[in-house]
């Protein structure tokens, strides 16, 4: 944490040097939070470039009372959401789900294991889809990066109980859009971990 | 109570906020519902799956995709305030040689202004110029030492020759900005 934040004071003399390592160190996080926003890897690559790029340019204005990577994840899902708003959001349907994440396969293995690990993430991903776009975020920050109510709220820059209202709204959306068919594939994805 | 607050107590149970009471309450509630049963099986279905889920990794190196960024940033930041006073030099010295002579046969000064001596004197320094450019190329190669001496000696020879380098300068700053400014939009090609 220490190193973190003199990284940071380096960062805002200029050192790009600095920013590198901060980067690799969270280009995981932040890479997975606009892809698990956006659904689609390159746009997501994108999207995390220009993350971090507005991390840069606006370093000074980070509050170091604040972890670091929280900060970085606001800025990451606000350009999503603002990028989901511009977007005409195109509503896919459970049973049409989105190409699975490359990075996201095993290499090796059985083809019918990846097939499997393939059926899932389409499954997640059109899940996370049918989702407006802060109900999204909720989901996101509290199922892949375990956050608090509390947490998720300062990120998104609202009170703890519309997160917990946003919660409720998009497992009340995700559990009335579940189909018989649908929810098979989810036992098997459950099941098949 | 109704069946949406019992709803909003099972998402509040699944993050693990929901007191004691409300969650005997709630398992009462789904024992006897029907409906909130279904729904409360489906909530917890949704809770396996996402629970579970890996993280993604970027196909690419990240880092170094932006750290060309920063770097195409920086230097965009740097030249783009000299960029600006290029542009409107160049932007005021078009406008006024246009707008000058034009001013100045609309409104028939030609005659008057042939008559100052200091005009009289610039049109023939601007003769001499592109006499000297004609005896600059017939010297050229054969004999570049005189012609070095000529122009270092001569001020008009020099003012022309200062004159071609700035623009030469300008416009490969000006190709250089727009080339810089051009490599720091987001794209996917930088390798």
């Amino acid at each position: 944490m220490e190193h973190e934040q003199q990284l940071i004071a380096q960062v805002v003399t200029g050192d790009q040097d600095a920013f590198a390592e901060l980067v690799e160190t969270y280009q995981r996080s932040v890479y997975n939070l606009t892809y698990r926003m956006l659904g689609e890897a390159g746009e997501a690559e994108d999207a995390a470039q220009e993350a971090f790029l507005r991390a840069y340019q606006h370093i000074d204005r980070y509050d170091a009372s604040r972890p670091f990577k929280t900060w970085l994840l606001s800025i990451a899902s606000n350009y999503c959401i603002d990028k989901l708003r511009k977007r005409r959001l195109t509503w896919l349907s459970i049973d049409e789900p989105l190409p699975p994440h490359p990075a996201l396969h095993s290499p090796e293995g059985d083809p019918e294991d990846m097939a499997l690990i393939d059926e899932r993430q389409a499954a997640v991903q059109a899940m996370l889809a049918e989702l407006a776009p802060e109900y999204r975020a909720a989901v996101i920050l509290r199922y892949w990066y375990d956050m608090s109510y509390q947490e998720i709220a300062e990120l998104l820059d609202t009170t703890e109980s519309a997160i917990k209202s946003r919660l409720f709204r998009a497992r009340q959306a995700l559990s009335d859009q579940l189909q018989p068919g649908s929810a098979a594939r989810l036992i098997v994805a459950v099941e098949g971990v | 109570m109704s069946h949406e607050n019992y709803m909003m107590w099972m998402s509040l149970d699944l993050d693990g906020a929901l007191g004691g009471t409300q969650r005997a309450a709630l398992r009462q509630h789904v024992r006897t519902c029907a409906s909130c049963a279904v729904v409360w099986e489906r909530m917890n279905l949704i809770d396996r799956t996402l629970a579970v889920q890996p993280e993604a990794s970027p196909r690419i190196d990240l880092t170094a995709r932006v750290m060309a960024r920063v770097a195409a940033h920086e230097t965009q930041r740097r030249w783009y305030p000299w960029f600006l006073v290029l542009l409107a030099g160049i932007l005021t010295a078009a406008v006024i040689s246009v707008a000058l002579p034009l001013a100045i046969v609309l409104l028939g000064l030609y005659k008057p202004l042939l008559d100052l001596p200091v005009v009289a004197t610039l049109i023939g320094y601007a003769s001499e110029g592109i006499a000297i450019v004609r005896v600059l190329a017939v010297i050229g190669g054969r004999d570049a030492g005189r012609g070095f001496t000529y122009l270092t000696t001569d001020p008009v020879a020099l003012a022309v020759v200062i004159t071609a380098l700035s623009l030469a300068a300008t416009w490969i700053g000006m190709r250089e900005t727009i080339k810089t400014m051009r490599s720091s939009e987001p794209s996917r090609q930088i390798a």
